[in-house]
């Protein structure tokens, strides 16, 4: 059967049962929008192609697909490069198809030209420029391969003009040949099974659990465990609603703004079992000083991170729902042969630290709206029952603290890159692939204004979100940092409350705008905002400017100086720092 | 400095070269030699390169290799015998089968 290149791409999509894919056309992709149309594959129309590529990343957080997307040539492929790079350090699988000028065309410097297969070589798992349009289902059935399997990641797919316009024959490979590709996904049996004896043995154990547990489908299999061994876990920013906050082994989020409770647990520990976790300088603070009496299970599907950062003293590499089921298997084989561990002390002393040291602020009636307050009541009011998305920076940091996580995919961010702006297309995304949940951006409004233009999309596309936006009208975290290392010499990170006027901004859109700025109205504001239907809602919530994020490790000093924050006295802090431990 | 020697099997496609070199500047490893040529079976290539790795631990690297999908197959060679500092003569060239142990190239 003959077909164009274009005809050939579409089908491929359609046969590998992509369901929607996010993008903006242009001159050297046009050819593909032409069988798009009639497709059953659903092309949403992003207002610019940096909201493609972070809808994608939405939309596979959510529903554990890939997500695509779909850019032209030269500035529309560049325009993907954020998106991309943030897919790949949080290990998001995505596909992006890029159009390039014609084959005749390419190192011309032609209009539109852009090497986008050299600029996102070292930010995509994979990439490819396709040359011959017989490979264009080849190459699909690839990229969406290696972008699923093994530890997931994004792929590029370019195809030149004249590629997509050849006239080719369709044929959909019946295996993958990919002979440099071969992802281990069983641990290794003697591995696990040292593991398991050392977790037996340790008086004072954590396991420090990273998002791939949420991307492997692992949590169940990590609640089995941690319950078999009565060991705390402590769950990464990536890692949010991998293991309810609610539950008594919960210490919450590690790391710079993390948990008193968690972080001192991982100082004190004898025995970390990291689980799909890196090691992030977010969570080590100085790594000399991490985790200084700790010995290091280290278990990843990625060789390749075990002893990055810290040496592993047992690596286990593999699927990690594999290993933490047989993981638990070998324990249980442990208890029976060894007898039963005890880990009381060890839990006396997380669960007073956590009671001494929760996170704290202070909401008075008459003062200040606080932004803590506002996400408290997103996650009374919703009940744990919503998909949260967040920016990066201090609403991202409070959304992480104070929503109550009960299961996973239920909270969405940028982890490791850290990109503004993410919130607002990815919770599109999210909304397109889990249409019937709540879906929630709770932003900053200096990364609402960086991609808010994808509000046109969700109104037009019928796409509902709710955004909060946590309006300090700063550059919060920036500001935060000037006030404390900087000696409050405040540069450049003002950019006022007013303007742009939000409500006005969002009905221009086409969505309803609300405004807050007193505790009482908050409830009554969140729950007109959640009632809207069809087009997007927006919320203005001023809230106080000058609000601080803690607990706080300073960037690059060691986690045992993890301060409390104003809302703690001084003999608490020297309590904290003091950190006392019940004998194990 | 840390010298280790490498013989890489690669997929012989275009930019399979830049990826491993660009892996290596990302990671800030420093690339002290490198060849390529294609192996009997056209399909592959063989790289053969020297690295310092004083500052990172090998296996790293190896790994970090290991992950690019057009890479193979990694073999660490034994060390080359020591260039003396003094000497300004050029080394006599070594039989081909002890230079590339693993080589497929006949």
């Amino acid at each position: 059967m003959h077909l164009t290149g274009a005809q050939s791409l579409v089908r491929s999509l359609e046969h590998a049962g992509v369901q929607v894919v996010f993008g903006l056309p242009g001159g050297a992709i046009l050819p593909a929008y032409d069988p798009l149309r009639g497709s059953s594959v659903r092309h949403i129309l992003v207002r610019h192609e940096q909201g493609a590529g972070h809808a994608a990343e939405g939309y596979a957080w959510a529903t554990g697909r890939v997500g695509v997307c779909i850019a032209t040539s030269g500035p529309g492929a560049t325009n993907l490069v954020t998106a991309l790079t943030d897919a790949y350090m949080d290990s998001v699988p995505m596909l992006a198809i890029t159009g390039q000028v014609p084959s005749s065309a390419i190192g011309s410097d032609a209009f539109q030209e852009a090497d986008i297969t050299g600029i996102t070589m070292p930010i995509t798992k994979h990439n490819e420029l396709v040359t011959d349009p017989a490979r264009i289902p080849a190459a699909i059935a690839e990229a969406l391969h290696i972008a699923a399997t093994g530890r997931p990641g994004p792929v590029l797919v370019d195809v030149p003009k004249d590629v997509l316009q050849a006239t080719t024959e369709w044929h959909w490979p019946e295996t993958i040949d990919l002979p440099g590709y071969n992802p281990v996904a069983k641990p290794d049996a003697g591995s696990v099974r040292d593991a398991a004896v050392m977790l037996h043995r340790a008086k004072r154990p954590v396991l420090y659990v990273g998002g791939g547990v949420i991307k492997a489908g692992a949590h169940e299999a990590l609640r089995h465990l941690a319950e078999a061994a009565q060991a705390p876990v402590t769950t990464t920013l990536m890692a949010r609603g991998a293991f309810p906050d609610d539950h008594p082994l919960s210490l919450g989020m590690p790391g710079m703004h993390g948990n008193y409770a968690a972080v001192a647990a991982l100082q004190e520990a004898d025995l970390i079992v990291a689980l799909a976790a890196r090691f992030d300088d977010r969570v080590t603070g100085k790594l000399a000083a991490f985790a200084p009496k700790a010995k290091i299970v280290h278990a990843d599907i990625d060789p390749a991170e075990i002893g990055k950062n810290r040496a592993a003293d047992v690596a286990v590499v593999g699927d990690i729902r594999l290993v933490l089921e047989e993981l638990a298997a070998a324990y249980r084989a442990t208890v029976a042969e060894e007898g039963p561990a005890d880990t009381g002390a060890w839990r006396r002393t997380t669960d007073t630290w956590k009671r001494s040291f929760p996170f704290r602020y202070a909401q008075t009636p008459d003062g200040h709206l606080k932004p803590q307050y506002v996400v408290e009541r997103v996650s009374a009011l919703t009940g744990g029952d919503a998909v949260v998305v967040a920016g990066v920076g201090q609403h991202q940091m409070y959304a992480a603290q104070y929503l109550r996580f009960s299961r996973p995919r239920s909270w969405i961010n940028s982890g490791g890159l850290g990109t503004m702006g993410f919130a607002v297309p990815a919770a599109m995304g999210a909304k397109v692939g889990r249409p019937d949940e709540l879906v929630v951006a709770i932003d900053g409004d200096g990364c609402f204004k960086m991609t808010c233009q994808e509000l046109a999309t969700c109104s037009i596309e019928r796409i509902p979100i709710k955004v909060l936006i946590l309006n300090n009208g700063h550059l919060g975290m920036v500001r935060q940092w000037q006030e404390l290392f900087y000696e409050e010499r405040y540069s450049e990170v003002a950019l006022g409350v007013d303007v742009p006027d939000y409500v006005a901004l969002t009905q221009a859109y086409g969505g309803v705008g609300l405004r807050c700025d007193r505790p009482e109205d908050v409830d009554a504001t969140l729950e007109k905002a959640f009632a809207v239907e069809g087009v997007p809602a927006v919320v203005d919530f001023r809230v106080d400017q000058l609000e601080g994020v803690f607990p706080m490790v300073p960037a690059g000093r060691p986690n045992d100086e993890i301060i409390l924050g104003p809302d703690f006295s001084a003999e608490e802090q020297a309590a904290a720092t003091r950190r006392e431990v019940y004998a194990t | 400095m840390s010298i280790h020697t490498l013989s890489v099997l690669v997929e012989n496609k275009p930019g399979v070269l830049a990826r491993v070199s660009g892996l290596f500047r990302r990671r800030a490893w420093n690339i002290e030699s490198l060849s390529v040529a294609p192996t009997a079976n056209p399909a592959f290539s063989r790289m053969t390169i020297m690295v310092d790795a004083s500052d990172q631990p090998f296996e790293q690297l190896a790994r970090q290799l290991d992950k690019l999908v057009n890479v193979l197959e990694i073999v660490e060679l034994p060390a080359p015998p020591p260039i003396s500092p003094a000497s300004t003569e050029p080394e006599p060239a070594p039989p081909a089968a002890a230079a590339a142990p693993t080589d497929q190239r006949r």
